[in-house]
């Protein structure tokens, strides 16, 4: 690492992406939520969630499978490994300002 | 909460994982203050009035209405934490589920088997009155204790850990207390370590 303060990663820092991030990184590695759990998690709007969500999978940060539960439509939502080591890495980087 | 993206400090990202963390956490495991407060009820009072109803104890009143708000406590028990522990996991799929899922059975089925076990020491062997009362009462301490540092192992917590040591020197203890005191033991030990680690997660659930 260089000298000098390290890079806070843009994807995650903006508070909406980050209480999004925190809220995945939350549940168990390999664990997966509904969009409208994590939309009640977060006490977001459907359409603030879905722009915030696509600036995440765009990173790699977050993966969105769609499915059918009883022919019900059904979105999973859950943090990539790229996703976790980044929010990992994005906490790191505060400390390390603050210090 | 606002949807205010403006520039974050350092401090203030901080700050707001901690809180939020906080949140999601308390909103996706079911409340344990709830959960022991609840389970540590039902078995103060219940074994309680089993004591004031046994043959041979008080009898203030009879073995059967004991019997009977006891069980309906348990199943009220049984079905609120079902209750609460799937409104927890609502809209989560994954490993997680499963092991919470297998977690929860291991009760169940540790105590269908211990009543299975008590029953049939009566009917095989027609064991006394004496012998039946001393093996449900240290049974049940057991099991719990046994099943409480388990979790306390998955979830790494020392006061839940000692809870469950402290249940297993109950179930020792309630055998060589004797009948009909071992139902205070019961009662007031087991009960009690469970109102001890509702009060605990309850204090810790105030300070997070």
């Amino acid at each position: 690492m260089t000298a000098g303060l390290p890079e806070l990663d843009p994807v995650i820092h903006a508070q909406a992406r980050l209480r999004v991030t925190v809220a995945l990184a939350a549940l168990p590695s390999g664990d997966r939520i509904t969009f409208p759990r994590l939309q009640e998690l977060l006490d977001m709007t459907a359409g603030n969630l879905s722009t915030h969500l696509r600036k995440l999978e765009d990173a790699g940060y977050v993966e969105i499978t769609k499915t059918h539960q009883r022919r019900t439509p059904v979105t999973y939502v859950e943090l990539t490994t790229k996703g976790r080591r980044a929010f990992e890495d994005y906490s790191a980087a505060l400390k390390e300002m603050l210090t | 909460m606002a949807e205010d993206d403006g520039p974050l400090s350092p401090a203030e990202s901080l700050a707001l994982i901690s809180s939020q963390r906080a949140r999601v956490d308390r909103s996706l495991s079911p409340s344990q203050a709830l959960l022991f407060g609840m389970w540590g009820t039902t078995w103060l009072v219940g074994w309680t009035l089993m004591f004031l109803a046994t043959p041979g104890g008080p009898e203030l009143l009879p073995l059967w209405l004991a019997g009977v708000v006891f069980a309906a406590a348990i199943i009220g028990s049984v079905v609120l934490s079902t209750v609460v522990s799937a409104r927890a996991g609502r809209g989560i799929a994954g490993p997680s589920r499963l092991s919470g899922a297998l977690y929860g059975w291991t009760w169940t089925l540790g105590f269908w088997a211990l009543g299975a076990i008590n029953v049939g020491f009566t009917v095989k062997l027609g064991v006394s009155i004496e012998v039946t009362s001393l093996l449900w009462t240290s049974g049940p301490l057991l099991v719990m204790g046994l099943l409480t540092m388990l979790g306390a192992a998955q979830r790494r917590s020392i006061p839940e850990y000692v809870a469950g040591v402290w249940l297993l020197l109950a179930a020792s203890a309630s055998v060589y207390v004797g009948t009909p005191a071992n139902l205070l033991v019961l009662a007031f030990a087991g009960g009690g370590a469970m109102l001890g680690l509702a009060t605990h997660y309850a204090r810790q659930a105030k300070t997070a």
